[in-house]
């Protein structure tokens, strides 16, 4: 089981973070690591659910479909896209429809540390039923 | 701790790129591969593009890193490359710089040959004694089926050393004479532009040229492409066909009656079908279009809902084509590795072949199918 997921931009820019994770507790750690915990909660602010075929091949095509709002030089800006989030969102559900991913949307939202076990649990059962 | 030791200059390439493609309507792919000039040709009148404006998306791609040292350079008054029309007797061969001659590549030209299609070749000319001699160091066989063709001038296109040499230009130190430093700039050049800058063709580029000259069977492959909602592309983007050559191959296997074409339109429809927006997947089209032939060859009927029920097992089990293709060769190997197989398939197309015939027999069942060679 993996995660694909979409990060805002804790500063409000139209910008938005596509990453993928099969340890989504350690990569919101990591996120949170740059920030006071009292000034900012690091989130997933969209999670999607699936096999890793299907997260890691929606994540390669995304980055494809999205390559010009995407800066590739630069570190730590490759994973960033130059574009308001309902774009972005708007994408990824042409996407999942047009390429039949096997993914799945967790309702939940924002996930962050706090929920993130219970998340975890419904996805694990979107996943089994499906 | 690391000090600077020089400024880097900010350049942001995507960013770049971006910025440019704002003055054009219709957007392009520029990469370092390849920029798409024919969709950029989109953008202007008579789809014919100033050289100006390749050349800035050139800079663009490349970025200011990447520039030569600037300078103007005007060839004609200032280089000793020349264009001369000359007599038969005035051309020689060196052949430190071409080992040999090959009558049958001769007789291969003179198969396709047309007065408008000789490019000029290369020489040197270089005065030796009392003779000038201009060495073909590119296109000697060019040449020679010129003779053949009866052609009483040629075009060479030279480096003119004796100019060189009345300006004062100095042999370098390495070279003993004259005829050392002409056959090492013309074996230099053969080199360099019959192999080490040579840019192959690519299967992609041959099609498109062949699709505007109005190749037939290339025009009959597009139309089905187009019919089905492809696009032949070089890179694998939304609705794109990448696969040229296997898409040739699987064209041209033909029906009873000669006819082409028919199973790589349906292997083609059969992943639009399920898989609208996705890129052409090599192994989800060409297994099925093998399919196709071999139901027809045994006298299988395989009826649309064949194509309903196993396009909706496939995308709900496995998701989209490119998972479902590398899920059903897993399913291959993992039965290789469990109980091994009589007879292992020795390519992926077929690997998938036997397993899609495998799950529908296991999963759907509805209608008989050929035998897979490796069952499971």
């Amino acid at each position: 089981m993996k995660f694909l997921y979409l990060k805002l931009d804790p500063f409000g820019a139209d910008a938005c973070k596509i990453g993928i994770t099969s340890k989504p507790d350690v990569r919101l750690g990591v996120y949170q690591n740059s920030y006071y915990h009292g000034s900012h909660t690091a989130t997933f602010d969209y999670l999607w659910v699936g096999d890793d075929k299907n997260i890691n091949n929606i994540e390669k095509t995304l980055k494809t479909q999205m390559g010009l709002s995407i800066q590739k030089e630069g570190r730590g800006h490759s994973e960033w896209i130059s574009e308001p989030a309902d774009v972005v969102l708007n994408q990824i559900s042409e996407t999942i429809k047009g390429y039949r991913y096997k993914v799945f949307r967790a309702t939940e939202r924002p996930v962050t540390i706090y929920n993130l076990d219970q998340v975890i649990d419904k996805c694990k059962k979107m996943v089994d039923n499906n | 701790m690391k000090k600077n030791k020089g400024k880097v200059e900010a350049y942001n390439r995507q960013q770049e790129i971006k910025k440019f493609q704002d003055n054009f309507e219709i957007k392009f792919d520029m990469k370092d591969d390849a920029i798409d000039t024919r969709t950029m040709a989109e953008n202007y009148e008579h789809g014919i593009i100033p050289l100006e404006d390749i050349s800035q998306a050139i800079e663009v791609v490349l970025g200011p890193n990447k520039r030569p040292k600037v300078r103007t350079f005007d060839p004609e008054l200032d280089g000793y490359l020349h264009f001369d029309w000359h007599e038969w007797t005035e051309l020689y061969l060196w052949p430190k710089f071409q080992r040999d001659v090959a009558p049958n590549h001769i007789f291969k030209i003179e198969g396709d040959w047309d007065d408008t299609c000789p490019i000029v070749p290369c020489g040197i000319k270089v005065t030796i004694g009392d003779v000038t001699y201009v060495f073909i160091w590119d296109g000697h066989h060019t040449c020679q089926e010129m003779k053949r063709q009866g052609y009483t001038k040629f075009p060479v296109w030279f480096l003119d050393v004796d100019a060189m040499l009345e300006d004062g230009v100095e042999i370098p130190d390495e070279f003993d004479n004259i005829v050392e430093f002409a056959v090492n700039k013309a074996g230099t050049n053969m080199v360099r532009i019959n192999s080490k800058n040579k840019r192959k063709l690519s299967a992609y580029d041959e099609f498109m040229i062949l699709l505007e000259v109005k190749d037939s069977a290339t025009v009959a492959m597009n139309n089905i492409l187009s019919a089905v909602g492809y696009v032949p592309k070089r890179h694998p983007v939304e609705g794109g066909f990448t696969q040229i050559k296997s898409g040739i191959d699987i064209f041209n296997n033909a029906d009873e009656y000669g006819t082409k074409g028919k199973y790589f339109k349906r292997g083609l429809q059969f992943q639009k079908r399920h898989w609208p927006m996705a890129p052409a997947e090599l192994e989800i089209w060409r297994p099925m279009a093998l399919l196709y032939k071999q139901c027809e060859i045994e006298g299988f009927t395989l009826d649309e809902q064949f194509d309903i029920e196993l396009g909706e097992y496939l995308t709900k089990t496995y998701g989209d084509p490119s998972s479902t293709q590398e899920s059903l060769k897993e399913l291959y190997y993992a039965e290789l590795h469990n109980k091994g197989f009589k007879e292992p398939r020795d390519h992926d197309q077929w690997r998938v072949y036997d397993t899609i015939i495998n799950v529908y027999k296991k999963n759907i069942g509805r209608i008989d199918l050929p035998q897979a060679q490796c069952r499971f």
